[in-house]
């Protein structure tokens, strides 16, 4: 295929995904997705695993499929009018997109953390207990408080604000408001939390303590992430996927993609080579 | 591996720059050995002198290079094929450095044998292993400078005629010591000399590693050259 870069167009082949897309412990895979809006193409073919209890990162230029991917995991583009998918998503070996399959249900199982906080406009202790009640996770009111403190405690947020529970949560900051969307995701005890560039918003310091909490939620959960920070990839992740105009290029294990890509568009992306 | 430029011009003469410091770096340091074998085989006291003086011009590049990479790595986040370089170029001019340390070593050793009245002329069976060893360090300087894999492994081949030269002449100057135990304390200093030469080849071989390195991303230091 013809590729563009720097303006200019170059001739580099995308056969098929090189380095190691399967793994044996996958918790999500996806086998030769492709993805329509309408007649245009945004994935091509797109088949790889997503670890257990490991954090993948899905890194690209913008434009390259890699959100669509994300977004692909929990169904969230069932949304968007005229999007065709083809091709089987599975979790835990069954195929999220067959009709017996409630996609409400699939999003408990497989939790979201947009770009930008999005606390509810209500007090952080109702936006923390706001899913769990929906999903009746607690019966009395002693549960439901245990279970917002507990989740508060696992995004790092418990500290900053036990005395603030009942003051509308969009008065944090931006990081402390996105720990409390995480907290908000991980109250419902998902299995798998998407993250969709959940940093990009946020300030160094308040980027570090997300990381951190990243890297330990994923001794519980599975993580995606999809980010513009290569170096975010580099430090929180077990395995790296790059894409590139909707072909699915490269995916292996973080160490690997970032001191030896195999492939040359991913080794021109990561080291700063691409318009 | 390099044609594709970055979107950062001043990224890519940064890196550009600490390349070409390293040829020049390297080029001093073959002068340098280049000398210090005339100097020794021709028994030159005044080169032998310049030699001796000379090795802090080096290690002031080594220093600065080292610095730079510092930066580059602070300010760019280098990956893949960049960081790869980097760490080729902290360790290449390392094994520079050393070879400036071995010139400077035979450098003085000279000007200590100059001063020693004897006519056994043994300097002149250090003339292989001299011709071998500035032989083997261009090439290997040649290899970094065209990052040539197939270069490269050829040349840091060689590092084992340079070892069996060396043996041969170890072999030669301790026959001789033996039959002249007078002479064993300028034979002495004879030896060390051959072994800074061959000293000198091991370093040029590592350089070769380093480009096999850069390249393909391949570790072969210690599991040999295939």
């Amino acid at each position: 295929m013809i590729n563009k870069q720097n303006g200019e167009e170059f001739d580099i082949e995308i056969d098929k995904t090189v380095g190691k897309p399967f793994i044996d412990d996958a918790k999500f895979s996806t086998r030769n997705v492709e993805v329509f809006y309408g007649d245009k193409q945004a994935i091509f073919d797109a088949s790889i695993d997503i670890g257990k209890n490991q954090i993948t990162a899905m890194i690209g230029p913008s434009g390259c499929g890699k959100s669509t991917l994300l977004r692909c995991l929990n169904r969230m583009n069932d949304t968007i009018q005229d999007c065709r998918i083809s091709g089987a998503i599975k979790l835990d070996g069954e195929d999220i997109y067959q009709k017996h399959q409630d996609p409400v249900l699939l999003r408990a199982r497989v939790g979201m953390v947009f770009q930008k906080p999005n606390p509810f406009p209500k007090s952080i202790y109702d936006n923390v207990a706001y899913g769990a009640k929906l999903h009746g996770l607690a019966s009395n009111k002693i549960e439901l408080d245990a279970l917002v403190e507990k989740s508060l405690i696992r995004a790092g947020l418990f500290k900053e604000v036990k005395d603030l529970l009942h003051k509308p949560g969009t008065g944090l900051s931006g990081g402390q408001q996105q720990r409390l969307c995480i907290a908000r995701t991980i109250a419902i005890d998902p299995e798998v939390i998407l993250m969709d560039e959940p940093t990009s918003a946020l300030d160094p310091i308040a980027t570090a303590v997300i990381e951190e909490l990243m890297i330990s939620l994923s001794k519980k959960y599975t993580i995606v992430i999809v980010t513009h920070s290569m170096q975010q990839a580099a430090r929180v992740s077990q395995r790296t996927a790059y894409f590139h105009m909707g072909h699915l290029v490269e995916v292996n294990k973080t160490n690997t993609v970032f001191t030896n890509p195999e492939h040359q568009l991913t080794e021109n992306y990561i080291t700063g080579r691409f318009g | 591996m390099m044609e594709i430029q970055h979107i950062s011009r001043q990224y890519n003469q940064e890196l550009e720059g600490v390349k070409n410091k390293v040829l020049k770096m390297g080029g001093l340091v073959e002068s340098q050995v280049e000398k210090a074998i005339s100097a020794l085989i021709e028994q030159n006291n005044e080169l032998a002198k310049e030699v001796a003086e000379s090795d802090d011009k080096i290690n002031k590049i080594e220093v600065e290079i080292d610095k730079k990479c510092a930066q580059l790595i602070a300010k760019r986040q280098p990956a893949a094929g960049d960081l790869r370089l980097i760490i080729a170029v902290i360790k290449v001019i390392t094994d520079l450095e050393r070879i400036g340390d071995e010139a400077e070593k035979i450098g003085r050793y000279t000007q200590k044998l100059t001063s020693i009245q004897d006519d056994t002329n043994m300097y002149a069976e250090l003339f292989r292993l001299g011709e071998q060893v500035i032989a083997m360090l261009r090439d290997a300087l040649d290899a970094f400078a065209r990052m040539d894999v197939e270069q490269a492994t050829k040349v840091a081949q060689t590092d084992r005629q340079i070892d069996q030269e060396f043996d041969r002449v170890s072999r030669i100057l301790v026959t001789y010591m033996m039959e002249n135990p007078r002479h064993i304390k300028t034979m002495l200093k004879v030896i060390w000399c051959a072994r800074a030469l061959e000293r000198i080849g091991d370093h040029s071989q590592n350089i070769c590693e380093y480009v096999v390195y850069f390249v393909n991303g391949q570790d072969i230091r210690h599991t040999g050259l295939e």
